[in-house]
This record gives structure tokens, C-alpha cells and sequence, in this order.
């Protein structure tokens, strides 16, 4: 069986006169948390959302899971297997929780006509229970989700990625807005994630986190990937020099 | 998990775990947890409040002048009240998912006037009539979605020019004159009475039931709620928000050609702009029903009670003798203090 979970090769991507992606190719591996840094501008959220499906690039072509992508919509990624969680798509605040995790994939009770069906809102809150509890996370999902904290909507997000056994994970700096214990529970989160066999992308700005969670570090800079490194082996100082592009004795300085 | 459930109290809510306890809790929170679970506080005290404000104008002006209360009146008002009613459902469903369709009472016009003219100029059977008419309203439902979902035009603005538009082809084909409609068994069929009750009443409950199980209880319902509350979450989540949206812009044209169907029917004749001045009571209707003009919440019941509580305001003023007039003023005093309520509950502001 093939470990490669996605591979993306040459990816360009123009908005206008910006070339925000110049000829990025790189692939990841089932198991793997894979974390995504570079500075602002560089194209690492660029890439996530081509990945995700919410965008098409200009040229370049991807594939999840050994299938070739080719409308680029998030209905083809989430079939092909990519969840997405982004920092600032929150949920649909005035539904229930469990609505929220079931969003798009919607438990069906009866069909009725002119494809109207009814939803089967019980069983969707036991297993939307269940799968909150995977993550370590005790809320009634029938709340709006309005009366979650930040750290429990990260974390519904989460549980929608375990209760679909999506096997490419993209997260778009999922804790950027959270407090330390609640990034906690989010990186473990995404541990048990990874564990399970999904291959899990993260961006995120803070560095040593980054190399804390991630096994494998790609570095992004002006819409290339200038660095590919083993996280255990990287230190900070190296990727704050990969990512600004300064050689270190002009960093010292 | 400790900061979590510290931050938002969540200890007295019952998990779905809890059903087996349900038997020993009082009547009170076993309906508060079953059937009530969906009305949350806020929303519950305005629906709660109009209610209250509807049984206290009845009952003043029943008090005033007894006829108020006489069964006549009674159908007098579910006449009125019917026509609203239905276009209230579609214009319901449409705000919560943000969007704004203001050309619903001219739509209505239109099938009236296309029923009208049909049947008694060009000799067309009254079903069949009734039928392409409501294919013409449905057909200007999709052209008013797909303008502002595929093109990208704001829904007030399209709907705006669509007004105008149907408004221009009702002059043309009437030449602005009344077009009779002689059919008795039309008016029987559409707009008669089945015993004391008129067939209006009758045909606005179906399409309220129908609405509101709709958008409680089924998939499309749900994602009317999440697009209006989050579009950019309902599509990155794989919602299909473009059939969403056409789907209710089509839905508020077919309701609206009912409703016009129905006007025609209760006066036996089509005139241009029928129905027209109803587009703001509708709106106004389904605001003070607790329908949030920022998307993502309302409910086919506030419209009800905030169709009925204008309904009966619009009536009774007159009965009471009071310059009818005054209604406008009214109706605006208490659509103000509505929305009032409804930004202080969301704390928005404008500044600041």
C-alpha cells in the first residue's frame, strides 16, 4: 500500500499581478503531522486553501490519496478525504454544535421529495458526543455554538476531522487565538490524529510549538518551498534564518 | 477541561446520556429539556413578548367595541391575514439565510395579473393558467438568484431592479386596466369557505406547517440557518450554498404567485400592483417575529404572531374608530423598538 496521503507538484498561483505560489511541489505522508511555516505573505495559507479545495491554483496539479483533483471545490477534497480547520472560518454560531459537526454530512432520517430530507438530529447528537469526547471536549451538542469557548470551537472543528476519518488534515493556525491551556488541548488533538493515521498539515507562527507538535518542518518564502527539514533535528534560530531569507551573521548583528 | 467548563457552564445541561432521569424530573424542565430545548431565553422572550402584546390588543379592543370580537370579524381578519402569512414563510426563510428579496409583493402582482389575463383574454384553462403562472414566478425567483449568487449582486439590490421589472410588465400586459376573472368555481376552489372557516386560512396553515418543518427539521432547512449565520463555514464545510440560495429566491417567487393566484380569486378581477403595499407589513411582519436581519436565526412562528399582531392592529384601529392612518405610526413604533431590542441583544453597534 502507498504512504503518500497527498502530493502536490509545481503549484502555481496568480491572484492578478500577485504570484502568491511560484512552483511548489512537496508531498506528505499518512501518520505524519507536517508543520508549515514561513512569513506572512510566503503562501503557506495560499497552499492550504488549494489543498482544501476552497481555491484552484493557476497550474500545477494535486492528488489525495492517489486521486487527481480536478474542480477543486471543498465537496471533491472532502470526498477525496481533506478536512480543513481554519482560524477564522468559526462555525455557523447560531446552529446547535452538533449541527456544526455534521455540517454537509448530515445524518438523514427520511427522505422526503425534491431531495428534502429529514435530519436525524438524535443520532447526530450521540454520535457528535462521541466524538467531542475523542477529543476531550464535554459539551451538550445540542448548544448553539455561540456559547463555546474559543478552545471548544477549535476542538468541534477537531471532532468533525474524527468523526470523518479525514486523512489529510489541513489546519490554518488553529490556536493562533487561544489560550495555553487550550492550545493543550488542541495539539493533543491533533496527536491523536496523527496516531490514528491521518496525515495532519499545520501552519502556525509560533515556532517552538511548531517543532514541539510537528514531525517534519517545510518552510515557505515568497511563494517557494525553500526548506524541507526534520523537526527533531532543527532548531529555531534555523528556521527563523530559513524563513526570512537573512544569513546568520547578519542576524547576529 | 477544568478552564472549559469554567469559562461556559455547562454542568445543568443534560447530555443526550440524561433520557433515562427524564421520568423523575418535573413536568416543567422535562419540556424545557424536550420539545422547548430550541427557544432560548432571548429568543423565547420576544416571541413571548409579542405574544403577550397580541392578547393584550385583542382583548382592548374586544372591550371597546364588542364586533371586534364577533366570528365575522374573526374572518375578516384570516382573510387578511392569510395572504401575509404565506408570504411571510418565504420571506422568513429567505432572511435567515441573508438575504433580502423586496420583490416578493410584486411578484405576486404579476401571477395575479398573468392568471387574469390568460384565462379570460386568451381563453387558457384556469389550471393551466394557475400553472404557468407559477412557473413564471418560480422562472423570476432563479433569475433574481442566480444574479446575486452567480454574479454576485447584492439580493436587495437585484430584487430592487426585478420589482421594477415585473411591475413594468404587469402595466403592459393589463394596459394598466382591470381584468376581470368571472369563474365562480375559481373563487370557490381558491378563496370560498370550507364551512366557517375561509380557504385562505386553510391553505397558509399547510404552507406554515410545511415551512416550518422545513426549516426545522430537514437537511436544506439546517443549511438555510448555517449560511445565513456563516456562508464562508457552510461552504468550505461542503455545504452547497449556491442551491441553497436559488432554492429559496425560487421558493419566495412560488409563494408570492400563490398569494397572487389568491388575490385574484378573492376579488374576481387582477389590477396591476396587487398586493404591493404588503412588501413592508411582510417585512416588518417577520422582523418583529424575532427574525434576525444579520441571518442565521428567526422562525416561521414569530412570523406568524408578528403577521397576526399587525394584522389585528390593522383591523381593530379601524373598529375602534381610530384614524386607520395610525397604524403606519404604530406598526413603526413597535418595528423600532423590535429592532432596538434585537441589536442590544446582539450588543452590536454601529460605532465603537
Amino acid at each position: 500500500m502507498n504512504d503518500t496521503a497527498f502530493s502536490a507538484t509545481e503549484i502555481v498561483k496568480h491572484y492578478g499581478e500577485i504570484e502568491a505560489l511560484r512552483g511548489v511541489s512537496v508531498s506528505g505522508v499518512y501518520g505524519q503531522i507536517m508543520g508549515i511555516v514561513g512569513d506572512n505573505g510566503a503562501g503557506k495559507s495560499t497552499f492550504c486553501r488549494i489543498l482544501s479545495g476552497a481555491e484552484g491554483p493557476t497550474s500545477g496539479s494535486v492528488e489525495i490519496g492517489g486521486t487527481k483533483m480536478t474542480t477543486f471545490n471543498p465537496r471533491e477534497a472532502a470526498s477525496a478525504g481533506v478536512g480543513t480547520i481554519y482560524q477564522n472560518i468559526p462555525l455557523a454560531l447560531h446552529s446547535s454544535v452538533s449541527d456544526n459537526i455534521f455540517m454537509g454530512q448530515e445524518i438523514v432520517k427520511r427522505p422526503m421529495f425534491f431531495g428534502i430530507h429529514r435530519m436525524d438530529r438524535r443520532l447526530m447528537a450521540v454520535k457528535a458526543k462521541d466524538a467531542l469526547a475523542a477529543v476531550g471536549v464535554d459539551v451538550d451538542p445540542r448548544r448553539q455554538a455561540r456559547a463555546l469557548s474559543g478552545g471548544q470551537r477549535q476542538a468541534v472543528a477537531v471532532a468533525r476531522m474524527v468523526l470523518f476519518q479525514q486523512r489529510v488534515v489541513v489546519m490554518d493556525e488553529p490556536t493562533a487565538a487561544l489560550s495555553v491551556d487550550n492550545r493543550k488541548r488542541v495539539y493533543d488533538a491533533v496527536h491523536g490524529l496523527a496516531s490514528s493515521g491521518a496525515c495532519v498539515l499545520m501552519v502556525g507562527h509560533n515556532l517552538p510549538e511548531i517543532l514541539a507538535i510537528a514531525h517534519r518542518v517545510v518552510i515557505f518564502r515568497q511563494g517557494r518551498i525553500v526548506a524541507d527539514v526534520d523537526a527533531g533535528q532543527a532548531s529555531e534560530h534555523q528556521l527563523l534564518q530559513l524563513m526570512s531569507g537573512v544569513k546568520p551573521q547578519e542576524m547576529a548583528r | 477541561m477544568e478552564s472549559e467548563t469554567a469559562s461556559t457552564p455547562v454542568g445543568d445541561s443534560t447530555g443526550i446520556t440524561a433520557t433515562g432521569a427524564h421520568h423523575n424530573q418535573p413536568v416543567v424542565e422535562r419540556l424545557w429539556q424536550g420539545p422547548l430545548r430550541h427557544l432560548d431565553a432571548a429568543r423565547f422572550g420576544t416571541l413571548g413578548s409579542l405574544v403577550l402584546v397580541l392578547v393584550i390588543e385583542s382583548i382592548v379592543f374586544g372591550v371597546i367595541n364588542p364586533r371586534f370580537a364577533t366570528g365575522s370579524n374573526m374572518q375578516v381578519i384570516g382573510y387578511e391575514v392569510s395572504f401575509n402569512v404565506i408570504l411571510a414563510v418565504g420571506t422568513t426563510a429567505a432572511l435567515v439565510s441573508n438575504t433580502l428579496d423586496i420583490s416578493f409583493a410584486a411578484v405576486a402582482g404579476l401571477s395575479g395579473v398573468l392568471t387574469a389575463v390568460l384565462a379570460t383574454h386568451d381563453g387558457v384553462p384556469m389550471v393551466l393558467a394557475i400553472v404557468i403562472a407559477m412557473a413564471v414566478c418560480i422562472l423570476v425567483g432563479l433569475i433574481n438568484g442566480i444574479v446575486s449568487v452567480f454574479v454576485g449582486v447584492p439580493p436587495f439590490i437585484v430584487t430592487l431592479a426585478m420589482l421594477f421589472i415585473v411591475y413594468g410588465i404587469q402595466l403592459e400586459l393589463t394596459n394598466g386596466n382591470v381584468i376581470p376573472v368571472s369563474s365562480q368555481l375559481f373563487y370557490r376552489v381558491v378563496a370560498g369557505y370550507l364551512g366557517p372557516v375561509p380557504l385562505p386560512v386553510i391553505y397558509a396553515l399547510v404552507v406554515v406547517v410545511a415551512g416550518a418543518y422545513w426549516l426545522r427539521r430537514t437537511v436544506s432547512g439546517a443549511h438555510v440557518f448555517e449560511i445565513g449565520s456563516n456562508e464562508e463555514a457552510a461552504y468550505v464545510f461542503g455545504v452547497r450554498v449556491p442551491r441553497v440560495r436559488l432554492g429559496v429566491l425560487m421558493l419566495q417567487g412560488l409563494l408570492a404567485g400563490i398569494v397572487g393566484v389568491m388575490f385574484t380569486a378573492e376579488l374576481s378581477s387582477a389590477t396591476p400592483a396587487l398586493g404591493s403595499t404588503r412588501l413592508l407589513t411582510v417585512i416588518a411582519a417577520v422582523v418583529l417575529g424575532g427574525t434576525s436581519l444579520f441571518g442565521g436565526e428567526g422562525s416561521v412562528i414569530g412570523s406568524v404572531v408578528g403577521v397576526l399582531f399587525l394584522g389585528t392592529l390593522q383591523d381593530g384601529l379601524v373598529l375602534i374608530g381610530i384614524n386607520p392612518n395610525l397604524e403606519y405610526l404604530v406598526t413603526g413604533l413597535f418595528l423600532m423598538l423590535a429592532v432596538i431590542a434585537q441589536f442590544l441583544r446582539k450588543g452590536k453597534k454601529a460605532f465603537g
